[in-house]
């Protein structure tokens, strides 16, 4: 009985090899999504523990929890370096300093990617992770040592000027020496430059604070008694860790990152793929398994057992399963490698070493491709077994009782409920994130095979109306084409569900990301009354002398600076979108915005005191706040305080969070700069016009972008489509796969046919024309699935966005978009059709008539 | 010109001339035909018979020009099938030719009428509306043009294939044992049929079978043997025929 799976395979050549590149390319997307996250772990792991090479004990300031604002650096004091030092048991301890400023090269600040772009002040040969690679270290103000990776890059050699953007401007430096930083191959988008630790002090307004003070002890003495030793002398303020200690916290850090959002973000886009190729093995063997019933007749008549029957199509999908996960692996590090390219290409610069195949990887790769085959292989199979051994004699196969179909239809119903339920439950309900994404997963995994299975009763009115216009244009091939459409409307229907799941994906995206930039267009339009943004790049802080020289520029009403930090709220875990200060002078800023109140007036704003706040009503809603309700909040630095609402507001999207006076802000956080400035401008005066002025005012500080209210606009949603466009290069392995599903099911109904074409080219069809009978049948296929996918794509985007409506979220539907995504799905059918409609074309005119 | 049929060669709508047919190569090879010269007049209707393996339904395929001779040609309706590409025989198919299987080969997803209409409609074209309706009437299928083959007994099938293969009033309708899948009322039916298409419309025929009752109903006979014809006659009856195939197999 294997030997018959085997040969079975052997002589399906192609169809096996089609059903295996179905699995192949899930199991890919599988394997590179771990390739891809262990080399980001590897490199940042290896960046960690690179920067406390040599150190036995490091004191860093205490941050009571991680904010997503880096902008800000935090340090201790610098006299804390000299109470370490006197410590018994200390060898050395030296500060260091980490500003973050931007690269100037030729007058423009050199791209990150999001990465950080770094300035060190320079530390003594011992205490230094890098290493000079070419030149020397800075010694003087105007000298400093370049990344190599950012020289080559930028085309820097020693002894060019570049610039460094400061909390004071750019300060013009020197290239004197190039270095490396461990082993990474590249830090993705980092950009390094050291200086002198006094100057970079100076430049950023931290004299007398450390970011940091590295501890080296004396010989045999165990780093982590040297840590409780130090703790024993330092303030609260200061968090003291051996050097280990400290790398094991930044890469689990990091870990967490990675496995809270790229590795379940990346593995949700291949378990869409899977799921398509689940679809793709179910018809495949659904049809073979039909096709073949008479020889599983005979088998039963010569004496095979049911389990026998069963063997040898389990055995067929478990061989399929094996060499397809076996080759997915290997594409898998292809995959990875597409993964860092469309990274870069996105602009999402991220660090690289060499690419790993984990054991652990492979192996759920080798479960995840075996499993599925297997799975949606055994339907197929039980059927296979249910064969009577007569039907060997009279060929006809056995219909479906109505009992089953009755059952099936039930089974069918069920399905797609739960999967409503987990769906609406996963949106709506209550609990813990990871609980309610599950629900989410699940129940979307749970609607698709639903709306699949019952997606064979629509085929028949969606193949007449997809088919009508086919047929007015092109007649008989069209005829034909909607006939054969509509003959095995199962068939048909689970062939289209595998588009039909690509696409939903898709649409929902698109039709997501169309919600997301309206609300926040509308919100823009209706809440800003600025005309001027100035922004940070990358939310870097903007420097003080900037929003002086915008305020300075005639034409300009109010140039008023809003600085932001994070909070814990009444030691609630923060919420990085709710839990904010916005820190701005409350009488200024009518110039610029436009309150939307919910419980308060505009009269307030003149009211507001030191430790008394204006809250968002989210922020209202999550910690259960009223008007003139108290709370408490500490600041990722340590900063505590009480505050006062005195109004609540609506603003889910600009101003989210709370608002205070920049006192109030200041006495329990270190942010001093303003991550946007918003700039009225005076009636009299033109707005492009002062926008050019502004523009020009602020040419010395060149990580600061100037924008009017639209350019900002296209900025946010620039920015929102490089996600779009990542997602969507993601999903295309989604509609490659139903590619082959689609080629797949037409090659074997072809098979099934081979007595009609043979008829159609006896009676005079050209085979062109046969070409087209099975083009037309491919398209409205995949037409079907490409409607399929709009509707279930549109509903999903509904709920989405209904569950977020709190955040002022409205359906809005690209219509333009949709109609494109239904021409790709045409455009998936006429290629998926291409070599099957060559193999009818093809048919054997007196082979196809004595086929019977 | 050789003319072994002793007919005026203007007279034949198809004619083979010299066809030999070998299958394979070297010492494995088999010849089906090995020189047969043969010709149709307009309005004739021909039974092709003779043993199994005698080459017949070889003969049938290239007259039809769904095969190629290895050596000779064939002529339908003026054109030679040598000269023709794919496409302009798949044309000339399409337009001078039909055909009736053993098996009716309708397509199931077709309605009987709209089979009838295929090899109009497949070129694009309007069947002629009155035509269609004689046929229907002639082949008593009127009432069932909207019932799709699956709802159709044997017997009707065949008579839509009828239908199917005269109403481009081709040239010729090449049959390949008509009655071959019928029980013999229905074959007789059909059988009937075809003459009546010969006898009203002018049609020419050209049938292969090994039933001496259809091959009875044919104006003319052709036996062939090991890929010649052997022997050939006007008008015999079915014991006459029995005899000579007798005589053929032994």
């Amino acid at each position: 009985m294997t030997a018959l799976a085997v040969r079975g395979i052997a002589e399906r050549k192609l169809r096996s090899a089609l059903t295996a590149v179905a699995v192949l390319l899930g199991v890919a997307m599988i394997t590179g999504t771990y390739i891809e996250t262990d080399q980001i772990r590897n490199a940042f792991e290896d960046i960690s523990e690179q920067s406390v090479e040599g150190i036995d004990v490091i004191v860093t300031p205490d941050e009571t929890f991680t904010s997503s604002f880096t902008s800000e650096p935090t340090t201790v004091d610098a006299r804390l370096a000299g109470r370490v030092r006197g410590v018994d048991g200390v060898a050395a301890a030296e500060g260091q300093v980490t500003a973050f400023g931007r690269l100037v090269v030729d007058g423009k600040t050199v791209e990150t990617m999001g990465a950080p772009g770094l300035v060190l002040g320079a530390s003594s040969e011992r205490f230094d992770p890098s290493e000079i690679a070419a030149g020397r270290k800075p010694a003087a103000d105007n000298e400093a040592a370049l990344l190599s990776q950012n020289a080559e890059d930028n085309g820097i050699e020693l002894g060019d000027r570049i610039g460094v953007t400061t909390r004071r401007g750019v300060a013009r430096v020197t290239v004197v020496g190039l270095f490396t930083f461990g082993e990474a191959g590249s830090l993705g988008g980092t950009t390094a430059v050291e200086m002198p630790a006094a100057q970079v002090q100076r430049l950023f307004d931290l004299r007398g604070r450390f970011s940091s003070i590295s501890v080296i002890g004396e010989l045999g003495v165990d780093p982590g008694e040297l840590s409780r030793r130090i703790e024993a002398v330092l303030p609260g303020s200061a968090r003291v860790q051996t050097g280990e200690e400290n790398a094991q916290e930044s890469a689990d850090e990091i870990n967490d990152q990675i496995g809270s959002f790229l590795t379940p973000a990346l593995l949700a886009l291949a378990g869409a793929a899977v799921l398509v190729g689940a679809f793709i093995i179910f018809n495949t063997f659904s049809i073979t398994v039909t096709q073949r019933m008479r020889e599983f007749a005979m088998l039963r008549a010569l004496g095979a057992t049911r389990r026998q029957v069963l063997g040898v199509v389990t055995g067929e999908a478990l061989l399929v399963g094996i060499i397809a996960s076996a080759a997915g692996i290997g594409a898998g590090v292809g995959f990875a490698k597409l993964l860092n390219a469309l990274f870069d290409a996105v602009g999402f610069g991220i660090p690289q070493t060499g690419l790993v195949v984990a054991p652990r990887t492979i192996v759920i790769a080798l479960v995840v491709g075996v499993g599925v085959t297997l799975a949606a292989a055994m339907v197929p199979a039980l059927r296979a077994t249910r064969v009577p051994p007569v039907a060997a004699m009279s060929g006809v196969p056995p219909r479906a009782s109505a009992r089953s179909r009755r059952l099936a239809a039930i089974l069918t119903a069920v399905l797609a409920a739960a999967g409503a339920a987990l769906t609406v439950q996963g949106l709506f309900g209550s609990g813990p994130a990871t609980s309610k994404l599950g629900a989410l997963a699940g129940g979307a995994i749970f609607l698709f095979v639903g709306i699949a299975l019952s997606a064979r009763y629509v085929v028949r009115p969606l193949a007449a109306v997809i088919g009508y216009p086919i047929e007015r244009a092109f007649g008989t091939p069209g005829r034909l084409a909607r006939e054969n459409a509509e003959r095995n409307p199962g068939r048909t229907a689970i062939t289209s569900a595998a588009l039909m799941v690509g696409l939903a994906l898709v649409v929902f995206v698109a039709v997501f990301a169309a919600a997301l930039k309206s609300s926040i267009g509308r919100q823009v339009d209706e809440l800003i009354r600025a005309e001027i943004f100035v922004t940070g790049e990358d939310f870097q802080a903007i420097p003080a002398g900037a929003v002086k020289a915008a305020a300075n520029v005639p034409g300009v009403e109010a140039a008023v600076p809003t600085l932001f930090d994070q909070l814990e709220v009444n030691a609630e875990k923060s919420n990085v979108v709710t839990d904010l200060l916005v820190g701005v002078d409350p009488s200024r800023l009518p110039a610029v915005y436009t309150f939307e109140w919910v419980d308060g007036d505009d009269s307030l704003l003149g009211e507001l005191g030191r430790g008394q706040t204006l809250i968002e009503e989210q922020f209202a809603n999550a910690h259960d706040l009223g008007v003139g309700d108290t709370y408490r909040v500490e600041s990722p630095s340590g900063g505590r305080a009480k505050l006062r609402a005195l109004g609540i507001y609506r603003d889910p999207t600009i101003l989210q969070g709370s608002i205070a006076s920049p006192a109030t802000l200041s006495s329990f956080s270190p942010a001093r700069d303003p991550i946007f400035v918003l700039v009225a401008v005076s009636d009299s005066a033109d707005a492009a016009q002062v926008e050019a002025e502004v523009t020009k005012a602020l040419g010395r500080f060149p990580s600061v972008t100037v924008e009017s209210r639209a350019e900002y606009q296209e900025t946010i949603e620039s920015r929102l489509d490089q996600i779009v466009y990542l997602l969507y290069a993601l999903l295309a392995m989604s509609l490659v796969i139903s590619l082959f599903g689609i080629a797949n099911s037409l090659f074997l109904s072809i098979h099934e046919r081979t007595g009609e074409l043979g008829v159609l080219r006896a009676i005079g069809a050209t085979r062109g024309q046969l070409r087209r009978v099975i083009r037309y049948e491919s398209v409205i296929t995949s037409v079907i699935g490409g409607l399929l996918g709009t509707v279930v794509g549109v509903g999903f985007a509904w709920l989405g966005i209904e569950s977020l409506s709190e955040f002022g979220f409205g359906l809005s539907i690209p219509v333009g978009q949709l109609l494109a995504f239904l021409a790709l799905s045409v455009v998936v059918g006429v290629v998926g059709a291409i070599a099957p409609a060559r193999r009818a074309s093809r048919v054997d005119v007196l082979d196809a008539l004595h086929y019977e | 010109m050789m003319d072994t049929n002793h007919e005026g060669r203007d007279a034949h709508v198809v004619a083979g001339h010299g066809l030999t047919k070998r299958y394979g190569e070297g010492e494995a090879a088999v010849d089906a035909l090995r020189g047969v010269d043969c010709g149709f007049a307009r309005g004739s209707f021909t039974a092709i018979m003779g043993p199994s393996g005698s080459g017949k339904s070889t003969l049938l395929h290239i007259l039809a020009g769904l095969e190629r001779p290895t050596t000779g040609w064939v002529e339908i309706a003026g054109a030679r099938l040598d000269d023709l590409s794919d496409h302009d025989l798949t044309l000339l198919r399409r337009h001078q030719v039909g055909f009736i299987f053993q098996s009716y080969n309708l397509l199931p997803v077709l309605t009987a009428e709209e089979n009838i209409t295929l090899p109009v409609t497949i070129g694009g074209g309007e069947p002629d509306v009155r035509w269609v309706e004689t046929l229907l009437e002639t082949m008593r299928i009127s009432g069932r043009r909207e019932h799709r083959p699956a709802e159709l007994s044997g017997g009707e099938q065949q008579r839509v294939a009828v239908a199917r293969a005269l109403v481009r009033r081709p040239a010729v309708v090449f049959a390949d044992e008509p009655t071959g899948n019928l029980d013999s009322a229905a074959g007789r039916e059909i059988l009937e049929l075809l003459r009546r298409a010969v006898d009203e419309f002018g049609q020419t025929i050209v049938m292969v079978t090994h039933d001496a009752s259809a091959a009875a109903v044919a104006d003319r006979l052709l036996f062939l043997a090991d890929g010649e014809i052997v022997d050939q006659h006007q008008g015999l009856g079915v014991e006459e025929i029995l005899d000579h195939l007798k005589a053929l197999r032994q």
